[in-house]
């Protein structure tokens, strides 16, 4: 009962402090708050998109099953952030001469090219799917679990649909990150406390917890962790791939747009890896901390629900809340820029006669057909769903040299992006789907081989056609703005 | 280009130098698999993982350092003239 009070008054208290943010009258407005939000917002905007709630699921079940691969997270972060403070300028200062709202028309822009912004567009939302869909799982999963099976997993997605559906149709980005600021401070403060705190009442405190896996499983606390052989090239191979991937979902990048100074985004930089760097190595810690224990080796996935359940009825409801603050950021972040993607680059570039009342309309009916659409997930297998996750990784990365070179190299160009993207993103998943023996051996995961493809082909075309016309005034546009 | 522009440049090298210089310490195998022990141990914290969470924190530092150059550099300072949609 307890646990079940406690989400519903998370999720009331999510709907309260946005019941002034309802009312955006524009796309631009929905998509980046009128570029208004401030250092509190951004960073916890980031954060609480960034954790997924399957990372106390699925992800903290990889460090109970093989303990420290798990902490590959904290250097991926590293690298991640290192894109953010590369991107921010370059991304803002477009972003707001030009009104920019997506990801996708920031590389329309630089490549004059609606095909790209409609292909990385779709791309985005196609890739952002198996996330929404496994998130809603999760949801699903917290209300069954926390509510000891009263309320079923269907249940339990229908009810954060309605939540999240609401403020996100409604209130747009400044919805979304005021929601961020409130998941993010409880999922740093109430979230670490409890992890803290169950981590000495059931484990007797780090050292000895630590001290147990030393003496049961020391394999656990190295690469690669019990039962798993595989090349150390996996290890730099799953670091740069999510490094440079996680920064280019949609839903995290669009947040530079809705920032209100460089100072602020830079700020965000300053603060996230502490605050990250905290919080993730508490969980992993707690997850790796696990493994000696049988019923968490048999349901890794299940462990820290369940080591929160025999702490008792309170850290399990402070717990149930924590997962769920993770999911509903992540989930409302996904929406978002979903919904902006689907209006304004495909919609609105298609047509370009729709209005922006029309547009926001879009954005709006988006948000409810992909929520309603995703209860399919409650009939996904979860195993399939983590599956699709952590392949779109291997299309991710694949943006990252369009993105990053079309920032910082001006011979960068239109063909060289369009056909680099496509050519990697065929390596990419080819790979993954074929499997050939030497992705094992080797142990370079295929996103690696698509994003040396998308590198290569752009070098190339960059070399062979000179620079496009356009590419001179962006490159005066960051003159003027440095004041240089 | 600019005396200015060039030293922004330069310094937004050496940051990035040092931060993926963290990065390689983390995933370059042969120094990765080297810090790959369990010994010496720290708080029962094996020292694979202080070696991560210290490299990890050390980026953190350069990333304070960084902003704090381009703050008295100016370089946050930024304005911008939005352009009205055609």
């Amino acid at each position: 009962m307890i646990p079940m009070l406690m989400l519903g008054l998370f999720l009331a208290l999510i709907i309260w402090i946005n019941r002034r943010q309802l009312g955006v009258s524009t796309l631009n407005d929905y998509a980046t708050a009128n570029h208004s939000i401030g250092v509190l917002g951004i960073t916890f905007g980031f954060l609480a998109t960034w954790y997924v709630g399957a990372g106390y699921t699925v992800f903290s079940g990889f460090a109970v099953s093989f303990g420290m691969i798990g902490m590959y997270v904290i250097p991926y972060g590293i690298i991640t952030l290192l894109v953010m403070y590369l991107v921010a300028e370059r991304s803002f200062i477009w972003g707001k001469k030009y009104q920019l709202r997506t990801q996708s028309e920031l590389l329309g822009l630089r490549y004059q090219s609606d095909f790209l912004r409609v292909l990385t567009g779709f791309a985005g939302v196609a890739l952002s799917v198996p996330w929404l869909l496994m998130e809603w799982y999760t949801i699903g999963y917290v209300f069954n679990y926390a509510t000891d099976g009263l309320i079923s997993p269907l249940l339990g997605m229908i009810i954060g649909i309605f939540v999240v559906v609401f403020y996100v149709a409604l209130g747009g980005m400044r919805s979304v990150v005021t929601a961020n600021i409130v998941q993010g401070l409880y999922m740093m403060i109430a979230g670490s406390a409890v992890l803290i705190y169950v981590l000495y009442s059931e484990l007797g405190g780090l050292t000895a917890a630590m001290d147990r896996l030393f003496n049961e499983t020391p394999q656990a606390m190295i690469f690669p962790g019990p039962g798993w052989d595989v090349s150390p090239n996996y290890w730099t191979a799953i670091i740069i791939t999510s490094g440079l991937g996680g920064f280019m979902w949609p839903w995290v990048y669009n947040k530079l747009f809705a920032a209100d100074s460089i100072r602020t985004i830079k700020q965000s930089v300053l603060f996230a890896p502490v605050l990250g760097i905290f919080s993730f190595a508490l969980l992993f810690l707690l997850a790796m901390s696990l493994h000696p224990l049988p019923f968490a080796q048999e349901n890794p996935q299940q462990a820290l629900f369940w080591i929160h359940s025999e702490a008792g009825v309170w850290p399990l409801a402070f717990f149930a809340v924590l997962v769920m603050a993770a999911s509903l950021g992540t989930v409302s972040g996904i929406l978002n820029a979903m919904s902006t993607a689907i209006s304004g680059d495909i919609a609105q570039v298609l047509n370009r006669n729709i209005s922006e009342q029309t547009a926001l309309k879009i954005a709006r009916w988006s948000v409810v057909v992909m929520s309603v659409g995703a209860l399919v997930g409650a009939y996904v297998k979860e195993g399939q769903l983590v599956f699709l996750a952590l392949m779109t990784y291997q299309g991710m990365i694949v943006l990252s040299p369009v993105v990053l070179l079309g920032l910082y190299w001006q011979r960068a160009n239109k063909f060289g992006a369009v056909v680099g993207f496509l050519m990697g993103m065929l390596v990419s998943f080819g790979l993954t789907l074929i499997e050939p023996a030497f992705i094992h051996s080797y142990g370079w995961t295929p996103g690696v081989y698509g994003f040396l493809t998308t590198l290569t082909v752009m070098l190339v075309a960059g070399y062979l056609r000179p620079v496009e016309q356009h590419v001179n005034k962006l490159w005066q546009d960051i003159a003027i703005a440095r004041g240089h | 280009m600019s005396a200015k522009s060039t030293h922004s440049r330069r310094r937004s090298a050496i940051f990035v130098i040092l931060i993926l210089s963290t990065t390689f310490l983390s995933t370059f195998p042969p120094v990765f698999l080297w810090a790959n022990t369990i010994e010496p141990r720290w708080l029962g914290l094996p020292f694979a993982l202080i070696w991560h969470l210290s490299l990890a924190l050390i980026a953190a530092i350069f990333f304070a350092g960084w902003y704090l150059a381009d703050s008295r550099g100016g370089a946050l300072d930024i304005d911008v003239t939005v352009e009205p949609k055609p």
